[in-house]
């Protein structure tokens, strides 16, 4: 059975300025013990998504289409009332935010901060759950973990406080760890750190773990798909060999062009003309068509369907949204070419 | 829970409600937070009036409260206390007086059994009861008027009522103790010659005798542990809260025996409406004073009875007479004729109170009952006087001016906060305006008016709003006589020879017969000669709830009958007082 | 903690000797004299004088002033010139009368105004938030003399005398007359009873200032991070309110503590009026019109004192919130 299921997910939200389609029919998958990432700019409804899994959009003035499905295990979280949606948050699901200097609750101590999890969802006594937060604080390997245990997140580094952050959410088991952007805050030596810690952990536990992030080297280090959204739509998705090797979407291949590489130094740095479109009114036919360099009328008119890269070897995994996959015109090998 | 947060939240909301356990009394008397001198005084009582059995009748027992909104300042220290409800204290709850009145205001015999005055009214003697127990055990006596005498003939002391002794000899002289219960007196002879023993409360010559005169006001026998002599002991003060006395079951019987009361609180509640909700509320069973405003609400209410009776004070409007605008008598009188003030004693008394003309009061046996029509309000008249005295409107605004072109004009000064003198300013400014005459009423704070009105170097007013009790011997030569003109209480600065005459010879008239024509004389050049408007006696009022029976009230005072006050047994509330082990 | 605590006591000193002055000479220079206020008519000058001389008023202001700055320094406040009696045994009459009080008031002040304002910022926007912020401002702007009156009107006597409730409240005093005779648990419900309207009266006007801020800070603290993790946790929504979001938006509450003490003690002259509450607010006053300058004098210090101490208790209280403060 797949372990995450998200089926047409649109998640919207009333602002002033009108509805802002943030999430707009996003469809993926995570199975059992797979490493899914999620890429694409700020912006483009990654962590609305994420957010949306973990029943954390904030009604109002969000609010997930009824239409939407998300499955956990093949149950429906959407439409769950809260009182049940909560024995899944933490317990099955749990999350890692962006910026650890943050998400921690800056008046109250590590350990405590820990130790609720376990308590509520592992339904331990106090003294049980001090010894098993103290025990997380150690795989996640926090030095001293019994001194940390009495600390505040002021006292720990940027990186300490993400582990932290860790071990909260591997300490009830969860079958899915969403990780929105977990290192991007971070210098670049702690980032490979924590990456291998997290990768490791995984393994280890055999969790599912959906990855958010817009750095592509992390995600072909560490997952085995790959998921690229677009202005609250889904472009391509497929295996990380397949879509890294041979981006379909002309978007992917934006992004992929972007990369810097080492060892590649005949390749030029090629960012993506043009600013992310502004939510409150998405472009029309295809969202990307305006920073597109392989744009025509059709683009702009109709939105291409997510489509199966059909024929090809790599078989049901890859689709991708893109009227060139519809009718491709001649291979255009140099996207990266800006003008 | 591993919020650790909790505990301390909890603890900061805990304290205050932990003080109100810590502050209990346990039911114990205990009287460590009182000075020494008051410790061991406060056990002898409890020791000498312990072994006395309490009455059986039903009638005795029970808690009478009575809500008034002043502290009792200088408490039950008659030698330096001035003010009118601790007199009352002193001489009708605490301790005794050497005579009283009765009902028709005559004297009677209260701790003197019998008194006699010499041929020529220069000597009096008393003979006091010998079976007057001081609450300590100590038994009363000659010397303890002795004491009190010079003390308060002392100047040292500050006694605040120095005329009493205007026709006494001062100091050691003037008293004699002949023997244990018997005093004799010096005097001048005067029409109220005993006057001041039916004011004055004996002291304890026995606890105070050692403390220097100088220091009587410090010391705590007024405010903390008073010990007395009458119908109710002293148990506790509490400053701005409640005094609470108890009965005296050693008090003479045949001076009507002890009280019925068990116990009688006098508790302190500033605010009128909240001392209004009290007795509707019968957290109190008497409220002394109300407003008149109140009296209403009381008559009302189903288990209330309103009590008025007349008093001693008055509201007067003070004229200074060294001023160019006032110094013309006929201005002064124009003034009277020009206020309506029977229209004043409706709108501000609700019509419980009576004009008044001069400082005797209605009831007085000197009252000149011809002076009530005297000052009728007339404004033709007032405007003929004015035009007569050369108050004429010279350009046409409306108020008048004088030949130099100074303009009637008065500033009329009262009380910030007094709600009734300020009513009466705005009234007088509003019909003197009618016969050319500009009031400026001025609210100004107590202390500093009093201060400008009473420094004779000053006297920086037109005139004034103020309230004066008068004694039962009635005197103005602190107000009038021209030899006070610039003391402090010599606002008018009057000097009139008929009116010094007058005042020389009530003082030394014996005969009532004989001081009746003078006392008329005196009135009818008041009037005409007007240092003040009286605008009103009032009545007092007090509201009383029924179950406080034979409660009864005069110009004596509010407490003259507290000894035969009492409550029916099945109308007491609270818990049954229980005798305090000693 | 210690040290600073004592360094914050010294450096108050100054700050307490010159309201100390201030005042004494405010009072000196006003007009009025006590012994004209003491004296009744027929007094002779120089009983006056002797009065003037008891009460030690026949010296030049500034030799008063030294006399008093020593008698101070050794503890000594002197006798009111109204009572009789030493101003330190009136003060310990009076003093815990009003610290009860306001303590109370205080507590309830901001356990009601912290609970307003969580509410309101829970329930941001709807109609409980705009009628409960109508209530605080209402609270907020209308006199407290008023108030009292109100409460005494309903809880007091028409909850007895037209409505027959039956629990209603005495509108004055401290405790019932026959207080002594209770048993001790009555006795402190006695009490209990006394305290609620003038505590209530005078916690209702802080109440509705300290809910505005709370609502503001609770408003600025729900959209942090940290509440979204602690929402990830699988946390119920009043865990995360009470256990996360609540202690970090009390800290710019717990300032307002520090600030609202002049507010709380000058309420305290009003309610203690109006209730027959025996307490400072009232003495000092009354002592101002009296000019009993003693009594205004230690009134004065009294209230600087407790002010500095309010203070130093906000500052206790915000390193006891934030742990940042604590460690840093």
């Amino acid at each position: 059975m797949t372990l995450l299921e998200v089926q047409d997910l649109r998640t919207w939200f009333a602002k002033e300025e009108g509805e802002v389609r943030a999430v707009d029919g996003v469809s993926f998958h995570v199975g059992e013990g797979e490493a899914v990432g999620l890429v694409g700019e700020s912006g483009c409804g990654k962590t609305v998504t994420a957010l949306s899994i973990a029943g954390l959009v904030p009604d109002p003035p969000g609010h997930i289409h009824g239409s939407s499905s998300i499955r956990l295990r093949g149950t429906e979280l959407v439409g769950l009332p809260e009182r049940r949606l909560r024995r899944f948050r933490g317990k099955e699901v749990a999350m890692v935010f962006q910026d650890p200097m943050s998400s921690l609750n800056p008046v109250r101590t590590v350990g405590s901060q820990i130790s609720e999890v376990v308590r509520l969802h592992g339904r331990l006594g106090a003294r049980e759950a001090k010894r098993r937060t103290v025990q997380l604080l150690r795989e996640v390997e926090i030095p001293d973990p019994d001194t940390r245990y009495r600390e505040y997140p002021h006292q720990l580094s940027g990186g300490m406080r993400q582990r932290v952050m860790i071990a909260m959410a591997l300490s009830c088991e969860p079958s899915l760890l969403v990780a929105d952007e977990p290192t991007t805050a971070l210098d670049v030596t702690i980032q490979a750190q924590l990456l291998e810690l997290l990768s490791g952990l995984r393994r280890e536990r055999k969790m599912g773990l959906l990855l958010i992030t817009h750095d592509l080297a992390v995600v072909a280090e560490l997952c085995d798909r790959v998921v690229v959204m677009y202005a609250g739509k889904v472009v391509e998705t497929g295996r990380v060999k397949d879509v890294f090797s041979q981006p379909a979407h002309p978007y992917t291949r934006g992004l992929l062009g972007s990369l810097p590489r080492i060892g590649s130094g005949r390749r030029r740095l090629a960012p993506i003309v043009g600013g992310v479109p502004d939510p409150a009114g998405w472009p029309s036919g295809c969202r990307f068509h305006p920073r597109c360099p392989h744009a025509w009328g059709r683009c702009s008119a109709e939105l291409p369907s997510l489509r199966r890269r059909g024929g090809r070897a790599h078989g049901e995994e890859w689709t991708v949204r893109c009227w060139l996959e519809e009718e491709p015109l001649e291979p255009t090998p140099d996207v990266g070419k800006g003008p | 829970m591993s919020n650790d947060s909790r505990p301390k939240t909890f603890l900061i909301v805990l304290i205050p409600l932990l003080s109100l356990i810590g502050c209990g009394d346990g039911g114990e008397r205990t009287f460590a937070a009182l000075p020494a001198f008051c410790q061991e005084v406060m056990r002898d009582m409890d020791r000498f009036l312990g072994s006395f059995e309490d009455p059986a009748d039903g009638r005795y027992g029970g808690t009478a409260v009575v809500g008034g909104i002043g502290e009792i300042p200088g408490g039950m220290n008659s030698l330096v206390s001035a003010d009118h409800g601790a007199a009352q204290h002193q001489i009708f709850v605490n301790q005794m007086t050497l005579i009283r009145f009765d009902e028709a205001y005559d004297p009677e015999p209260y701790l003197a059994r019998a008194w006699d005055v010499n041929e020529e009214e220069t000597e009096v003697t008393f003979h006091l009861r010998d079976d007057v127990f001081w609450h300590d055990g100590h038994k009363t006596t000659a010397y303890d008027v002795e004491f009190t005498y010079r003390r308060a003939t002392d100047p040292e002391t500050g006694f605040p009522n120095a005329a009493f002794w205007a026709h006494y000899v001062p100091g050691p002289d003037g008293i004699e103790v002949v023997d244990s219960f018997t005093v004799k007196l010096e005097m001048r002879p005067h029409a109220e010659a005993l006057d001041p023993w039916r004011a004055l409360a004996i002291m304890p010559r026995h606890l105070l005798e050692d403390v220097p005169p100088g220091e009587l006001r410090q010391h705590p026998f007024g405010e903390r542990c008073s010990v007395g002599n009458g119908p109710f002991r002293f148990v506790e003060h509490r400053s701005d809260e409640s005094w609470a006395f108890e009965r005296n079951p050693a008090f003479p019987e045949e001076l009507g025996g002890p009280p019925f009361l068990g116990r009688y609180v006098y508790r302190v509640v500033p605010e009128p409406s909240t001392l209004l909700t009290d007795l509707l509320t019968e957290s109190v069973d008497l409220y002394l004073q109300p407003t008149a405003d109140q009296f209403p609400r009381i008559e009302d209410a189903e288990h209330l009875r309103l009590l008025t009776f007349p008093f001693r004070d008055y509201v007067f409007a003070a004229w200074n007479s060294r001023r160019r605008q006032l110094e013309d008598p006929r201005v002064r009188r124009a003034i009277a004729h020009g206020v309506n003030r029977a229209q004043i004693v409706e709108a501000i008394l609700g019509g419980s109170g009576s004009v008044a003309n001069t400082g005797v009061p209605p009831f007085h046996w000197a009252y000149d009952e011809e002076a009530v029509d005297a000052l009728p309000y007339d404004p033709e008249r007032a405007r003929e006087l004015l035009e007569e005295a050369g108050w004429v409107d010279r350009d046409g605004d409306g108020i008048r001016e004088d030949a130099d072109g100074v303009r009637m004009e008065l500033s009329v000064r009262y009380n910030t906060g007094n709600q009734e003198r300020q009513e009466i300013a705005e009234i007088m400014q509003s019909q003197l305006r009618r016969v050319g005459i500009e009031v400026r009423p001025r609210a100004m704070e107590w202390a500093t008016l009093v201060s400008e009105i009473t420094d004779a170097e000053r006297r920086d007013f037109d005139g004034f709003i103020l309230a004066w009790v008068t004694e039962f011997k009635v005197d103005d030569t602190d107000l009038f006589h021209s030899s006070n003109s610039s003391a402090p209480y010599g606002w008018a600065g009057l000097e009139d020879e008929e009116v010094d005459r007058l005042l020389e010879q009530l003082q030394v008239t014996v005969d009532r017969e004989d001081a009746l024509p003078l006392w008329e004389a005196y009135q009818q050049r008041i009037l005409e000669l007007q240092p003040f408007t009286y605008i009103y006696f009032r009545e007092r009022g007090a509201g009383l709830n029924e179950r406080l029976r034979d409660v009864h009230m005069d110009a004596r005072g509010e407490w003259v009958t507290i000894s035969q006050w009492w409550i029916p047994e099945e109308e007491r509330t609270g818990r049954p007082l229980v005798a305090r082990s000693p | 903690m210690i040290g600073y605590v004592l360094r914050r006591v010294g450096g108050a000193v100054p700050l307490v000797l010159g309201v100390a002055t201030i005042v004494f000479f405010v009072m000196n220079l006003a007009p009025g004299d006590p012994s004209s206020l003491y004296a009744g008519p027929g007094v002779s000058p120089q009983a006056l004088e002797e009065v003037r001389q008891n009460m030690g008023l026949d010296a030049p202001v500034h030799v008063r002033y030294i006399r008093w700055m020593g008698a101070m320094a050794q503890g000594d406040f002197g006798h009111s010139l109204a009572r009789g009696q030493p101003v330190r045994d009136v003060i310990r009459d009076l003093l815990p009368n009003t610290l009860l009080l306001s303590g109370t008031a205080l507590a309830l002040a901001f356990l009601a105004g912290i609970l307003i304002g969580v509410l309101q910022a829970v329930r941001h926007n709807t109609w409980i938030d705009s009628s409960l912020s109508g209530a605080s401002l209402f609270f907020y702007s209308i006199p407290s003399f008023w108030l009292a009156l109100m409460l005494i009107l309903v809880f007091s006597l028409y909850a007895r005398n037209v409505w027959g409730w039956p629990v209603h409240f005495p509108a004055s005093g401290m405790t019932s007359v026959d207080h002594a005779w209770m048993t001790p648990w009555e006795q402190v419900k006695d009490r209990a009873m006394h305290l609620v309207l003038p505590a209530t009266s005078l916690a209702l006007v802080l109440a509705g200032g300290i809910a505005r801020y709370t609502r503001t800070s609770m408003l600025e603290v729900i959209h942090q991070d940290y509440i979204r993790t602690a929402r990830a946790k699988g946390l119920p929504e009043w865990r995360v309110i009470a256990g996360h979001a609540l202690r970090n938006a009390l800290i710019p509450v717990v300032t307002v503590f520090g600030l609202y003490l002049p507010l709380l003690f000058s309420g305290t002259v009003f309610v203690e009026t109006v209730f027959a509450w025996p307490g400072m607010g009232k003495l000092v006053v009354d002592a101002i019109g009296q000019r009993d300058y003693p009594v205004v004098m230690a009134g004065a210090l009294v209230f600087a004192v407790m002010v500095v101490v309010g203070n130093l208790i906000a500052d206790v209280l915000y390193s006891v919130v934030d742990p940042r403060i604590r460690h840093g």
